[in-house]
């Protein structure tokens, strides 16, 4: 197994050394000159290397032994000509460890998710901030203040990534509310050219069929002025069907779209206890089993081509077989699936944020806050973090809000602390000495303008009388309403909406 | 065996801590007020000002010190059936307190805490499984308030027979409190320990010499002692994080060698309180990333010193049992726990922990109830991975009806009690709020704690008509 680690390491021309600095359970760069000089860390550990040992061998074991059904003769084509065993007529395929450790060495480490406006780019990389991504997909806007639920509008999106655009806690959108009263040919296309105008965020969502891939490809390279190779302002989630299935019209799609240039977040989803085992570290091995079988297809077909380990396992429950995203078993599927993701060297996308409560209650705040901090904590690049409640069936402007106070504690907790003589104060606790007290001295005030202390946006700390029984919800709506109406972002040019708008009307021609 | 567990300092980051503890300790001193302290410390060797009733610890004299702190501590319930063990196998979670006002959930409104609120909320705790042991929640504010600490802990072994964790203010509170406690219990707390302090220095660097006192007094008598700083970031705590927390570790440290010198071998711990202040209005700020990050080093350096912790929990400044309380008293309570903070001060208080509410407890208890699942050991075998279903059920089959499907559902997927998952419309009609408190008076309703024996009934009152005559001797 360690040839397995290293022959991915050196390919990627870092050294094991430092590559294990940077991994759990603790990295510290210790700076030599500054005594103590560390960089304290909050990380997670979960599995030991014996458990990872288990996980991996489990997961080749099924691809192996079990296989595939990639339900694609495009993917059977190439896995066949990679040497792998493939059956023509179940369209399976039996996926060889060799060969997931051959294209697991191909995926780059460094990943650019780049804005439509270039001060949106992020990067899923050692040393970069988490890039946090809102959720979707909803099929219902909920009403904060009146508790109701109705389908979601074009209108209803248009203000939605208006407000993505507008919250600085958010780094890239995904179109969180599906509308229901555009035209169903064209549904995907335009919720993302709606996605891209309001804001100019990365944009993240599913293309589900083939044909569709040429007019993506062409209004996103209008909205870059591009290629997407170079400035992939757009990524694709392909989700894999449990257990162990591609969906063929995505699958193809997918294909096309690496080739293109487009990230791929690979999300497998077994639910435990369904398409999934009763078991969050069984679900786990589904999930790694699917995802490298993913990886294995993107890289023959695109050697090179950015693929990310996006966790989309999660529980189910059991009387009415609804998805459940706030459980502490999600929580724990994300620990594990985020580690195995690195334990093979892939960037991760873990699920946080989004709740199973009706309504931003505590118990939207409790589950979201676990999932996303357990995501922050296992050191995923990227977590799906705003927005969504009832297991990811609806769309809130509070909770959108809320949840940026969510993202903006969580990156404080996160956050690498020194622990060095400039933060131990020692000469402020000599002078201040027994009895004093610190609000004047000088390090106080510097210190908290450098962000020793964060402070929540909504979240209420003032003194319980000066909310006079405001509740927090209306608060939160009132700030998405006023951040809506200041329509932020940059615009786009008539002349690239004028492109955008021929690219849709001529798949709409083509299509009907 | 896998376990959720965070690691954040480094060996070297410990003893870069240690060592500005120490310095601390050594060069700037603690104000203990006590001359009973002093002549304690004096006697142990360390540099002691008789007349500032001030000393300075070095190594020589903590060290001996914690080497007699004990490594498990049974807390013993009013009635045994609730003992647990600090260090033991359980993670503890224990209520919060004490707050002044009682929030009323569903109209918004908030009065002064009474007696009977300290009652219900008491038998409410007594009654929640997650809830190991109690602090008094919520004062008694319409008793005169010399008397209230005794009303209240008459209120709490009336209403719970769960072991118990108040401040005890003054030397001559000692008797009185404790005679309460063992009438409940019918035993000595020696040997059945079924109350335990917080025991608050007073930042930066002192103790408070009434409290103090007593804690000498209490340590003799069996009592657990959870010294419990409270430094806050940029008031009466420099303004970092990592300096907070050493200022932290140096009372600690001061006070666990003060009880250990008294009483070599009594059970001390170290109680997480250092937090922050709101520099705007210098109000205490409950919950936030940086009690995050206090909880987390005081709690590695406790353990390196061999000190089991109480760490801070779920508590929020929230003005209701809101998004704002669950995320931000997750984000500590989830902290505390993967540190691996022996015991939690979990189910709680609101608005800075100024108001207790019944939805508040009963949301924290299904809080709780997740985060025992996420950090509980699992086993890592093909028993527990399903292999066999995995094969079994291969591609595009489903699991739905496999007998470990049915056998595992019940104990790998964690049940709220209130949380909602069924369907929208299954909750329309009823807040989350307005459910949790449903739930309180159902729980309130059909759970009575076995009464007290009409003897300790009259005892307890003839403890508290005593010590009420003798203040008005005084």
């Amino acid at each position: 197994m360690r040839d397995f680690v290293a022959r991915l390491v050196g390919r990627s021309g870092v050294t094991l050394a430092r590559r294990r600095r940077r991994e759990w359970p603790a990295a510290h760069d210790t700076t030599e000159d500054d005594p103590g000089g560390d960089v304290a860390r909050a990380r997670v550990r979960y599995l030991s290397d014996e458990d990872q040992q288990f996980v991996h061998e489990h997961a080749m074991r099924v691809l192996e032994e079990i296989g595939v059904a990639f339900n694609t003769e495009k993917a059977i084509d190439l896995l066949e000509a990679a040497g792998a065993p493939v059956d023509r007529q179940t369209l399976r395929a039996k996926v060889p460890r060799e060969l997931v450790e051959r294209c697991l060495a191909t995926v780059p480490r460094r990943i650019l998710l780049a804005g439509r406006d270039p001060r949106h780019d992020r990067y899923l990389d050692d040393g970069e901030p988490i890039v946090f991504c809102t959720d979707g997909t909803g099929t219902y806007m909920y009403d904060d203040l009146t508790g109701e639920r109705r389908e979601g509008t074009e209108a209803d999106l248009h203000e939605v990534m208006r407000l993505f655009e507008g919250l600085d806690e958010i780094d890239m959108n995904w179109c969180s509310i599906c509308p229901r009263d555009v035209d169903p040919v064209t549904q995907g296309l335009r919720m993302a050219a709606i996605g891209l105008t309001e804001s100019g965020k990365h944009l993240q969502d599913e293309v589900r069929r083939p044909e569709q891939v040429p007019a993506y490809v062409e209004m996103l390279e209008t909205f870059a002025g591009a290629s997407l190779h170079e400035r992939p302002i757009f990524s694709v989630t392909s989700c894999t069907i449990a257990p162990l299935q591609h969906d063929k019209e995505m699958t193809e799609a997918g294909i096309e779209l690496a080739r293109a240039g487009v990230p791929i977040f690979v999300m497998p989803m077994p639910l435990m206890g369904t398409t999934g085992p009763m078991s969050v570290l069984g679900c786990c091995v589904v999930n790694m089993a699917e995802l490298l079988s993913a990886v294995v297809l993107f890289q023959l077909a695109a050697p090179g081509s950015a693929v990310v380990s996006a966790i989309g396992t999660a529980a189910a429950e059991m009387r009415s077989g609804l998805y459940l995203c706030g459980a502490p078993e999600v929580a724990l599927i994300n620990t594990i699936c985020i580690e195995m993701s690195h334990f093979y060297g892939l960037r991760t996308m873990g699920s946080g944020g989004t709740a199973d409560a009706k309504a931003s209650n505590q118990q939207a705040g409790a589950e979201g806050m676990m999932t996303g901090l357990a995501a922050a904590l296992a050191g995923s690049e990227c977590i799906l973090a705003f927005g969504l409640l009832d297991g990811a069936q609806s769309v809130s402007l509070a909770k959108t809000v809320l949840d940026c106070d969510t993202v903006g504690a969580i990156r404080r907790y996160v956050r690498d602390d020194p622990i060095d003589e400039s933060h131990a104060l020692l000469d402020d606790i000599r002078e201040v000495g027994i009895g004093g007290h610190y609000l004047g001295a000088r390090s106080t005030r510097r210190l908290l303008r450098q962000g020793e202390l964060w402070s929540p946006r909504v979240w209420q700390r003032a003194p319980f009388e000066s909310y006079a029984g405001r509740p927090l919800v209306d608060d939160a709506v009132a700030r998405a309403r006023e951040i809506i109406a200041s329509r932020p972002g940059t615009p786009v040019d008539d002349g690239v909406l004028a492109g955008v708008e021929r690219v849709i009307a001529s798949y709409r021609a083509a299509m009907v | 065996m896998a376990k959720a567990r965070i690691s954040y300092l480094s060996d070297d980051d410990k003893q870069f801590i240690h060592e500005k503890t120490l310095q601390v300790l050594a060069e700037i001193g603690v104000a203990y007020n006590s001359p009973k302290a002093i002549e304690l410390l004096a006697a142990a060797g360390a540099q002691v000002d008789r007349e500032a009733l001030t000393a300075r610890l070095t190594w020589d004299v903590i060290e001996p010190a914690l080497a007699t702190v004990p490594r498990q501590i049974l807390l013993a319930g009013i009635d045994e059936a609730h003992d647990v063990v600090l260090g033991g196998e359980r993670w503890l979670c224990t209520s919060d307190g004490l707050t002044t006002y009682w929030y009323d959930d569903l109209s918004g409104e908030r009065r002064p805490g009474t007696s009977d609120d300290l009652a219900v909320i008491t038998r409410l705790c007594d009654a929640m499984p997650e809830i190991d042991y109690l602090w008094p929640t919520l004062q008694s504010g319409e008793v005169e308030g010399a008397l209230m600490p005794l009303a209240m802990q008459a209120t709490m072994v009336r209403n719970s027979a769960k072991h118990v964790q108040d401040e005890v203010r003054t030397p001559e509170m000692v008797g009185p409190i404790l005679e309460i406690y063992e009438a409940a219990c019918g035993a000595a707390l020696t040997e059945r320990p079924c109350f335990s302090v917080t025991n608050c220095t007073i930042a930066p660097l002192q103790h408070d010499r009434e409290m103090t006192e007593a804690g000498l007094q209490l340590c003799k008598r069996g009592v657990p002692i959870f010294v419990l700083p409270m430094p806050q970031v940029g008031t009466t705590g420099p303004g970092t994080v990592l300096s907070d927390c050493i200022v932290n570790m140096a009372e600690l440290l001061s006070g666990i060698v003060l009880y250990q010198l008294a009483q070599p071998g009594c059970a001390t711990i170290s109680g997480v309180g250092a937090g922050v202040a709101d520099l705007r209005t210098g109000g205490y700020i409950a919950a936030g990333p940086e009690i995050g990050l206090i909880n987390m080093i005081c709690v590695e350096m406790s353990r390196f010193y061999g000190l089991l912790t109480q760490a801070t929990g779920m508590s929020s400044d929230a003005k209701a049992a809101d998004f704002q309380s669950g995320s931000e008293g997750g984000m500590t309570a989830l902290v505390a726990a993967l540190i691996g903070a022996d015991s939690l001060i979990a189910a709680g208080g609101l608005d800075g922990v100024q108001q207790s509410s019944l939805a508040k407890i009963v949301l924290d208890c299904d809080q709780i109830g997740a985060l025992r699942r996420y950090r509980r050991d699992d086993p890592v075998d093909e028993a527990h991975a399903l292999i066999d279903d995995i094969r079994d059920v291969g591609i595009g089959g489903h699991f739905l009806g496999r007998k470990s499907t049915r056998q595992f559902g019940r104990s790998e997927v964690w049940r709220p009690a209130v949380f909602r998952r069924g369907t929208f419309e299954e909750s329309k009609g009823k807040s989350l709020v307005e459910a949790a408190v449903e739930r309180a008076h159902a729980v309130l309703a059909a759970h009575e704690p076995a009464p007290l024996p009409d003897d300790v009934e009259r005892h307890i009152d003839a403890v508290i008509a005593g010590y009420a005559a003798s203040l008005e001797r005084a």
